[in-house]
């Protein structure tokens, strides 16, 4: 529950200046997407989303920085990897949404299966970016459960309890 | 409060209970199976919408229903136009962004992914996506409030909402699950 209130804290926190620094943001994942596709356009010829893509970098850096358990040099480490990972993640997914929307002649019948597809992965990394990055970042070290469930005799893994099931939490205290 | 890096209690437990290399290595391929099986989740979830679009269609409109249904239960009227809910001079149209589908499926994900028996995912799945649900319509309130009284707040507060407390709520909603099925285990073994 204390990582749940620091990550709320921390994402309150981040979420002035992501708000802020969100439309240079866009402009520059905008020109970075029309440059890899050698498209002649400004900036503006990409409509800003309505969830600005910088508030997902916030939300990623709080649930690293709220962790309860890693030390402060790996989550400062985890926050600026994963914020590079999203970065690229981002325009990755500019870039295959703008370069799909140039072919995309659509139909009478509305949006085909391809056309759907393309459009819900590319909708994707703003709602799993995050927590994916954060598992695969931190995730061995925020899955509590499953140390104290190995110590209590239970064992999700299938595998044995090991010594670390008892290891002190003092970062919960 | 959190311990300073250099006591950082796996380093403590390194030194006092041995071999603490593999263990970590351990959590970190339990960590590692589980994203990998939230990955497929994800990639069957996304196949399953797009093949079938009445999906995000129902959830828009049972959204719709149930937001209009609760502002008349709390004695307003509001109008229903399409996928548009007017309200004292407010228009809240619903997206399928706006429903709670996609939080639904990443708690579901999460849970169907995570090492417990089949029955408490099942229950888990059913009273996440029960409350989520309530969430997403209280959050439709509040946007509802935010669009009536501070309009030019609407935009911060959207966005706050539907990506900070969203996956906040998430999160607890599958700690609070994690804890139950701790306490399960510990009074089963």
């Amino acid at each position: 529950m204390k990582w749940l209130l620091r990550f709320f804290l921390w994402a309150t926190v981040l979420a002035a200046p992501c708000w802020l620094l969100a439309d240079a943001y866009h402009h520059a994942l905008a020109a970075a997407t029309l440059a890899a596709l050698r498209i002649p356009a400004p900036a503006t010829a990409i409509p800003p989303p309505d969830i600005p893509a910088s508030h997902v970098l916030g939300v990623f850096a709080a649930m690293c920085l709220a962790s309860a358990r890693a030390s402060w040099p790996r989550r400062v480490s985890a926050a600026l990897l994963g914020v590079a990972g999203l970065v690229l993640i981002e325009w990755a997914t500019g870039v295959v949404a703008v370069a799909w929307a140039m072919h995309d002649v659509q139909g009478p019948a509305g949006p085909s299966f391809l056309e759907r597809l393309t459009d819900n992965v590319t909708a994707l990394p703003a709602w799993i970016g995050a927590p994916v990055l954060w598992l695969a970042l931190l995730g061995d070290a925020e899955l509590p459960t499953q140390r104290k469930r190995r110590g209590a005799g239970a064992h999700p893994g299938g595998g044995p309890p090991r010594a670390e099931a008892h290891r002190p939490r003092a970062a919960d205290r | 409060m959190t311990a300073p890096a250099g006591r950082h209690p796996a380093k403590g437990a390194a030194r006092a209970a041995g071999p603490a290399r593999p263990a970590l290595a351990g959590d970190r391929r339990a960590a590692l199976k589980l994203l990998l099986r939230i990955l497929v989740g994800w990639a069957l979830a996304t196949g399953v919408l797009s093949l079938f679009p009445g999906i995000d269609r129902w959830a828009v409109a049972s959204t719709v229903a149930s937001v209009a249904t609760t502002l008349r239960v709390m004695s307003f009227a509001p109008t229903v136009d399409g996928s548009t809910i007017l309200l004292a001079g407010g228009a809240l149209r619903i997206i399928p962004e706006c429903t709670p589908l996609m939080p639904i499926l990443l708690l579901a994900i999460a849970m169907a992914s995570y090492p417990a028996p089949p029955a408490w995912k099942l229950a888990g799945v059913a009273a996440g996506a029960l409350a989520l649900w309530a969430y997403n319509v209280v959050r439709m309130l509040a946007l509802m409030a935010t669009l009536v009284w501070w309009p030019r707040s609407f935009k911060f507060i959207h966005v706050y909402l539907w990506q900070t407390v969203t996956l906040l709520v998430i999160c607890a909603l599958f700690m609070l699950w994690l804890g139950l099925l701790d306490r399960r285990g510990r009074a089963t073994s």
